[in-house]
């Protein structure tokens, strides 16, 4: 039993000392999160729309698109039918503004690419058709890209439809997330643009060659793709897109496990900015940290797991032994039953909580009220949810289970 | 490429108030941790001075050949809810972390007073007729699943039947001239042993043997 209280406390310190930092990072940088910088001459953009089957949200994004406040004669609207079988084609042709190019089957990435062929604006925005934009999203977030370093800027995702216990966790999710992409932009560490929104330069995707269509999650190879050459990835904290999410928690599990599955995949491809202090902060701090991170996620859920099998099979045979007679734990709150060492450790608790009330705060700036019961049952369900996904992710690389979309 | 930042500041900075809180969080475990230690030094003192007294009762009464074996009864059951209130504190602070590096000499005196006073039980016993039964139970703190079962059990009992057991948990580790005499008087040598009623039972116990072995 030592040897664990041992693992629970270096784990505990590495869990403050993370916490610790992005709330250092916030801090010292509270002031200016919010502030983005302005562009007088507003570039040339083409909102790019890849669509695979979208007759139920594509009218939706597109009008959506239709209603940013950008100038019409900068903004350009083009759809990648990515071999649609159902009214897509149709609901496009609707709008006359929208260039509609009609592809084969290929993906999502291989439908980028595409439509990257025939741009020739200054940026490009991916918009999954399952999303749709904010009016005042694009002017806030162009201006980043006066710095001729950067080469892409994500945005501020929320979800949007709440009608599931699985989308009201993931809204708290977002929500949190909002906060951390500014604060891992602040550190040069962005690893995802988001497609909800995300603004890329177009020749600096057209030079490094488009997006990965081999990969599980082409935008997290794009992004580590830029940093690794260099480029910056910066964050409008309230350029603000909306999102569908899972609604059931299968389809959560297996867009889960593209997701993590696609981050195993990418970090392994990238593994040469592990610890390069060449690569900043992304190769020192970021890649060092995630691994860690996943490592003791991973390992605290596999204790609990073992934990919980441990005492039921114990308590059975305890239980046994005097004849299955019912017992009343006597739950008494005197200082004895405290273990003062778990006591000590509940700062990493205090810490994490502080940080997803930093996230919730100013994620949730407009809607924070009214949604209490979201939080209850994201801090319940979430940390277990979020370590199982982790574990299968990883068990289903261990046996070289197929990846798929 | 340019050469890109690492911004060692903040993770010094971090790492300094992550090494503080820490610190305080440790702190205050240490400070929890003596109040405890504090709590079962007072109660040991509390439970010496009943015995103390019970000593000199029992003296008395052989002495003088008074027979108070009613008020002895109550007086001797009273102290041994004291004693069981004071193993059940010694047993959780045993398991922590964190503990008064003085606390292994606390543990060696409340092992000895277990010992007198379930000497005093044998005496009470021997003089008063009294038919409680007394068992005297040999554990282990590590490596002995058995013992948390045993444990269990013998609690589950002693709250059946409160009146009609007396259970002294005595580690079978601890290296005391006292407790030495007694294993070896009965040959203790595993975990978890019983002596109930002075006949040695070694190896887990059931409640259905138990009840046999007892007299209910």
């Amino acid at each position: 039993m030592q040897i664990m209280d041992g693992i629970f406390v270096v784990f505990n310190l590495i869990a403050i000392y993370l916490s610790v930092i992005w709330i250092v990072i916030y801090l010292s940088n509270k002031n200016n999160i919010f502030k983005n910088p302005f562009s007088k001459k507003l570039p040339s953009v083409t909102i790019l729309v890849p669509a695979f089957n979208e007759e139920k949200n594509i009218e939706k994004c597109l009008k959506s698109i239709k209603n940013l406040d950008y100038p019409k004669n900068k903004l350009k609207i083009m759809v990648v039918n990515d071999g649609s079988t159902d009214k897509t084609v149709k609901i496009v042709k609707k709008f006359k503004e929208v260039k509609l190019i009609n592809k084969k089957r290929g993906g999502k990435a291989s439908a980028l690419n595409y439509g990257l062929k025939f741009i020739n604006t200054d940026l490009i925005v991916c918009m999954d058709a399952d999303s749709f934009a904010t009016r005042n999203y694009l002017k806030k977030a162009v201006g980043y890209f006066k710095d001729t370093k950067v080469a892409a800027v994500s945005t501020a995702v929320k979800v949007k439809k709440l009608s599931t216990i699985s989308s009201k966790i993931q809204w708290v999710e977002y929500l949190i997330s909002i906060v951390f992409r500014k604060l891992f932009a602040i550190l040069d560490c962005q690893f995802v643009v988001p497609g909800a929104g995300g603004i890329y330069r177009a020749a600096t995707i057209k030079k490094v060659g488009g997006f990965d269509s081999k990969s599980l999650t082409e935008d997290m190879e794009m992004a580590l793709k830029l940093q690794s050459k260099g480029y910056r990835i910066e964050n409008c904290l309230d350029g603000y897109v909306y999102t569908e999410c899972p609604k059931s928690f299968k389809d959560l599990f297996k867009q889960r496990m593209r997701w993590y599955r696609g981050y195993l995949e990418n970090f392994k491809k990238y593994s040469n900015l592990f610890l390069n202090s060449k690569y900043g902060n992304f190769g020192v701090f970021f890649m060092p940290m995630t691994i860690l991170w996943i490592f003791i996620v991973v390992t605290m859920l596999l204790i609990q797991i073992g934990t919980i099998i441990y005492d039921s099979i114990n308590g059975l045979i305890f239980w046994s032994l005097i004849n299955y007679a019912i017992v009343w734990p006597n739950i008494s709150l005197d200082l004895f039953t405290i273990d003062s060492l778990t006591l000590a450790m509940y700062i990493s608790l205090i810490t994490g909580l502080f940080l997803s009330w930093i996230g919730i705060k100013t994620g949730g700036i407009h809607n924070i009220k009214g949604r209490k019961f979201f939080y209850i049952i994201y801090f319940l369900i979430y940390p277990v949810l979020f370590s199982f996904f982790w574990l299968s992710a990883i068990i289903l690389d261990l046996l070289r289970v197929k990846k798929r979309w | 490429m340019v050469k890109r930042k690492v911004n060692w500041r903040i993770y010094i900075t971090a790492a300094f108030i992550t090494l503080v809180v820490f610190s305080l969080g440790v702190g205050l475990g240490f400070y929890i941790s003596n109040e405890k230690y504090d709590i079962i030094r007072y109660d040991l003192e509390n439970l010496q001075l009943k015995q103390k007294d019970i000593e000199l009762e029992l003296l008395l009464i052989s002495s003088i050949g008074e027979q108070s074996c009613d008020t002895l009864k109550y007086e001797i059951e009273k102290t041994a809810s004291l004693s069981s209130e004071l193993g059940e504190k010694v047993s959780y602070y045993d398991k922590e972390m964190i503990k008064n590096p003085e606390f292994y000499i606390l543990k060696k005196q409340y092992i000895m007073t277990l010992i007198e006073f379930w000497n005093y039980w044998e005496l009470f016993k021997k003089n008063c007729n009294s038919s409680v039964n007394t068992v005297l139970y040999f554990y282990a703190i590590n490596n002995c699943n058995d013992c948390q079962a045993q444990g269990f059990v013998l609690s589950f009992l002693k709250d059946e039947y409160p009146e009609k057991i007396m259970i002294f948990a005595l580690d079978k580790d601890e290296d005391l001239y006292s407790l030495n005499l007694v294993k070896n008087v009965y040959n203790v040598t595993k975990v978890p042993t019983l002596i109930i009623n002075n006949e040695k039972h070694e190896g887990l116990k059931d409640i259905n043997v138990l009840k046999e072995l007892l007299i209910l």
